[in-house]
């Protein structure tokens, strides 16, 4: 179940041990009290492979990935699953009162965003995936710019080539950090089976 | 007046012929221009009235390296060649968030938009389409621009989500009262959903809505089909739901993504067999926020009055010093006491009011909902807040004196800010009919002064009743005269009438209950206050400062116990009790900080999670407050600075650091985050603090911590500087050129202690 797997990772962040019973009721006191914020939102797109050298490039879309960490993580495939995700500027403003507030519980919040942003963004994009799988290919994970040599730049392509700031209201700072805070951008390969 | 008609989507045809997603469709302009003269011609052909110009993201901003001023010219020189009626210049968001939210700073989006407006100008556009927008400041900065810069007429879409908000949070009621306060010649929305699920959010702004309504919807909700996105809605259907905002009262209609020529020319058909409806719209008075509007034209509204230093010392020091944290705090708590409005004043002759009112009101408005009042006689602070600020201001406030309404006066009529007008000339009016009379001067002099009647409030101004004890009855009866032969909305400061009194509160109360019964719509008050709440029969709430969010303190005992267990509940009475026979000294040094070197401990050791500890420093901030009151303001400099870097708006975990280092009693100057390298180098020349701390959490933000602490070295500092974030290792905090790297709050805090108190890390 998604909650339970998102306080489970929440507490890991925090320092926190799996048999904290008094930690994990609070980490799910805080998740319901606060659902209202997570309001996830992504867009996805597939683009065939163009080319690998001297970087990644892709039929349709105007994205160019470069370094070495993308190149492998493309290795035999021939499509990329473009996404991103947001959990949107609500979230973010929640945690900053709550800072103000209750800081303790500003804190707690702030990593079930973080865990629940990586669990749903996952379990959104395992419906594309199950579909490419359905077709005959083999995906691997979601490689995020950041990762290996990625550089954080590609961010703003991939999220320029999605039209994520329009669609679902996903930003990229001059210096290549998401907004809203709790967001997520990033390609997975489909290899051909 | 008939029906003015716009073309459909660009983008996405472009796509269609060949544009890879993520490239600039403006490119076009100059690489495929009969391509985009064939999408205007074929509107035209279709019907449309007026073509938009393919510049939507022609920004300088996003076209970093290219000649925006030639792509945005050659798209109105090939829309203009289209044939069609009217060309507008299409403006849309910087793809970036505004600060607060984000880092873009609005100086910088207007100067990028006042570019845009006049290349579209000089190119001969014959309008302006701001569209696209979740962000109403951007939306707000964008108008301003095209108004600063051209003649043209401005049209403003804002595009809005299932739940009828933007993206940003803001409600169509709430972005059309502000944007057609500011002088938008059109207001409306575009993309977002197909037409038929619009109807809502354009029903909305029909009601709202002081000028003609745009509306551009999507050809339906967009959605993935093999590796292509498709739109469910026909021409058919698109044009079935556009008839029914036509009878809304739209005039304006044309489409956005996934629609194309045939879309336009099924709208054309529809429209012709229908005539505009005349809308009859009311004009409220009322105040936005980025996300709320208030309308003080219906049932009492609270503006709360803590934010002024006036007779408060802990505000007054928390302006000189910085200290925007216990402003926040007053906000938050005013909002949870049932505040609708904040009044902001930060006039002290040792601070630069307008820097000082801009940076407050930015903080305060991306904490809380509600709409602000600026309260400044600062025509330079007044000009720069308004100017800023998300949504439409109240202004508190003008007089009849000339040079407060030449002052005062241009400001509220620029920035569309509702305005309070204050019954004071040369005289200080002490009757009702003396009052009265002011009023409706007041109410004369700005109409004629181009503001409308609606946005004008009036404070029939509160005199102490300890030198005069007509005047409750005199202000009672003036707001009653107003409000019944003037039609306007009044305020009160209500607890100026028992200044110089003894039991003020019953005073106020008293009078409140008085001015209400004689139909006064917003009383300034302190919303926190009982006595109030008990007038306003239900209106205000009592501040619920208890928190679900607390762990099992039932085993805990003593200062020590309550602490290791984070449990707030009692400890204010324990430090009182602990006060009789120790001193205040001891029980820092002897319970506080032993505690939190143990819950330390145990968090390093895996023992206990985060909030664990962060809940032990609440316990302790606490049994701190109660050491603090009574004690004379603590003006030494602050022992520690910290900012989160230039570029960076990831600040939790150096508010983390700042909770932590204050429970052990240090003080900390808190610059915020996105802080610019000077910003911290004037604060330690102004303070000399002997550690700075900064934060980064991204590898492309940490150059950003060199160049600080660089400068920071080239003006001479001494100060140690401690360096972390989730990217920094021991070894790039010394790349970098800090002293110190802190893993995390508590290794800062030992960070402070070595330096601070000469012990070692």
């Amino acid at each position: 179940m998604l909650e339970e797997r998102v306080i489970r990772d929440a507490l890991r962040y925090l320092g926190g041990k799996a048999d904290d019973t008094e930690a994990v009721a609070l980490l799910r006191r805080v998740f319901e009290t606060h659902r209202e914020v997570f309001v996830p939102r992504q867009v996805v797109a597939i683009y065939p492979l163009k080319d690998k050298f001297p970087a990644l490039t892709f039929d349709g879309c105007a994205v160019t990935l470069v370094g070495e960490s993308i190149k492998k993580h493309f290795d035999e495939a021939t499509e990329g699953i473009f996404s991103a995700f947001t959990l949107g500027v609500a979230f973010d403003r929640r945690v900053r009162e709550l800072s103000l507030t209750s800081p303790s519980e500003s804190v707690a919040l702030n990593a079930l965003g973080s865990a629940y942003a990586e669990r749903k963004a996952d379990d959104l994009l395992k419906e594309v995936r199950d579909r490419k799988e359905a077709e005959g290919f083999r995906t691997n994970f979601r490689f995020c710019p950041g990762y290996g040599d990625l550089p954080l730049t590609a961010n703003a392509e991939i999220a320029a080539a999605l039209g994520a700031a329009k669609k679902i209201g996903l930003t990229v700072t001059a210096e290549g950090l998401l907004l809203p805070i709790k967001s997520i951008v990033g390609v997975t390969a489909c290899v051909p089976v | 007046m008939d029906f003015e008609i716009f073309d459909g989507a660009m983008g996405t045809i472009l796509q269609a012929r060949g544009l890879p997603a993520g490239a600039f469709p403006e490119t076009y302009n100059l690489t495929h221009p009969d391509v985009v003269l064939a999408v205007h011609k074929a509107y035209v052909a279709a019907g449309a009235d007026v073509v938009t110009a393919n510049t939507f993201g022609a920004n300088p901003f996003k076209m970093k390296g290219m000649d925006v001023k030639k792509i945005i010219a050659e798209g109105v020189r090939i829309a203009k060649a289209s044939g069609a009626k009217k060309v507008a210049l299409d403006v849309s968001s910087h793809g970036a968030l505004l600060e607060p939210n984000g880092s873009l700073s609005f100086d910088e989006a207007y100067d990028n938009y006042a570019f845009i407006m006049r290349a579209g100008a000089e190119a001969g556009a014959d309008l302006v389409l701001i569209e696209t927008m979740s962000d109403l400041l951007e939306a707000k900065c964008a108008l301003l621009a095209a108004k600063e810069n051209t003649e043209l007429p401005v049209y403003v879409t804002m595009t809005y989500t299932e739940d009828g908000r933007t993206f940003l949070g803001t409600d169509p009621v709430t972005a059309t009262i502000t944007l057609c306060s500011l002088g938008a010649d059109a207001v409306g929305v575009n993309c977002s959903l197909g037409a038929r699920d619009l109807l809502p959010v354009v029903k909305k702004i029909t009601e709202y809505a002081t000028c003609p309504v745009i509306v551009q919807p999507n050809a339906g909700l967009p959605r993935i089909e093999g590796n292509r996105t498709v739109y469910d809605d026909t021409p058919a259907t698109f044009a079935a739901a556009m008839g029914e905002m036509a009878d809304l009262g739209v005039t304006i209609l044309g489409g956005c993504c996934g629609t194309d020529p045939e879309y336009i020319r099924a709208l054309k058909g529809l429209l012709r067999d229908k005539t505009p409806v005349k809308r009859n719209v009311k004009r409220h008075t009322a105040a936005t926020s980025a996300t709320k509007t208030v309308f003080l034209d219906e049932g009492v509204k609270v503006i709360g009055e803590r934010l002024n230093p006036t007779g408060k010392k802990k505000l007054k020091a928390a302006l000189i010093e910085g200290d925007v944290d216990y402003l926040l705090h007053e906000a938050i708590d005013q909002e949870r006491a049932g505040a609708d409005i904040l009044d902001l004043n930060v006039g002290l002759p040792e601070i630069d009011e307008a820097a000082t009112l801009v940076k407050v009101m930015k903080e305060v408005s991306s904490t809380v909902a509600l709409p602000i009042q600026l309260d400044s006689s600062d025509k330079r602070a007044l000009e720069r807040a308004c100017r800023l600020y998300c949504g439409k201001p109240i202004i508190n406030s003008v007089n009849m004196k000339k040079e407060s309404l030449d002052a005062i006066v241009p400001i509220a009529k620029k920035y569309g800010a509702t305005l309070i007008g204050l019954c004071l000339g040369d005289t200080m009016p002490k009757t009702h009919e003396e009052r009265f009379a002011y009023a409706t001067a007041l109410v004369e002099e700005l109409t004629a002064r181009d503001i409308h009647k609606s946005d004008v409030v009036i404070d029939c101004l509160v005199l102490t009743i300890a030198t005069d004890e007509t005047q409750a009855e005199e202000t009672a009866l003036a707001v009653k005269q107003v409000t019944e032969e003037l039609g306007v909305c009044t305020v009160l400061g209500v607890s100026n009438i028992s200044f110089g009194m003894p039991d003020r509160l019953k005073i106020n109360a008293a009078f409140l209950s008085k001015c209400l019964q004689a139909g006064l719509s917003a009383p300034i008050l302190n919303p926190l206050v009982a006595e109030y709440a008990e007038v306003l029969g239900g209106k205000l709430l009592t501040l619920d400062t208890s928190s679900y969010f607390t762990f099992d303190g039932s085993g805990a005992e003593g200062i020590r116990g309550m602490v290791l267990c984070g449990a707030v509940g009692g400890i204010e009475e324990a430090v009182r009790e602990a006060l009789k026979t120790k001193s205040p000294l001891d029980v820092i040094n002897g319970e506080f900080i032993p505690a939190l070197d143990e819950i330390g401990a145990k968090f390093e050791k895996g023992e206990v999670f985060l909030p664990r500890l962060i809940a032990a420093a609440e316990v302790v901030k606490k049994g701190m407050d109660v050491m603090r009151a009574g004690a004379d303001e603590d003006d030494s400099r602050p022992d520690v600075i910290l900012a989160t870097v230039k570029g960076d708006i990831h600040d939790i975990g150096k508010n983390i650091v700042k909770m932590l280092l204050r429970s052990y009693g240090y003080k900390v100057l808190d610059l915020g985050k996105d802080v610019p390298e000077s910003e911290v180098v004037a604060a330690w020349e102004r303070t000399h603090a002997p550690l700075i701390g900064l934060s980064a959490l991204m590898t492309t933000t940490v150059p950003s911590m060199k160049t600080t602490i660089d400068a920071l070295r080239a003006a001479g500092s001494t100060a140690k500087v401690a360096v972390g974030g989730a990217v920094l290792t021991e070894n790039y905090a010394r790349t970098v050129g800090a002293d110190y790297y802190g893993k995390d709050a508590r290794a800062t805090v030992k960070i402070a202690e070595a330096i601070i108190r000469k012990d070692s890390v």
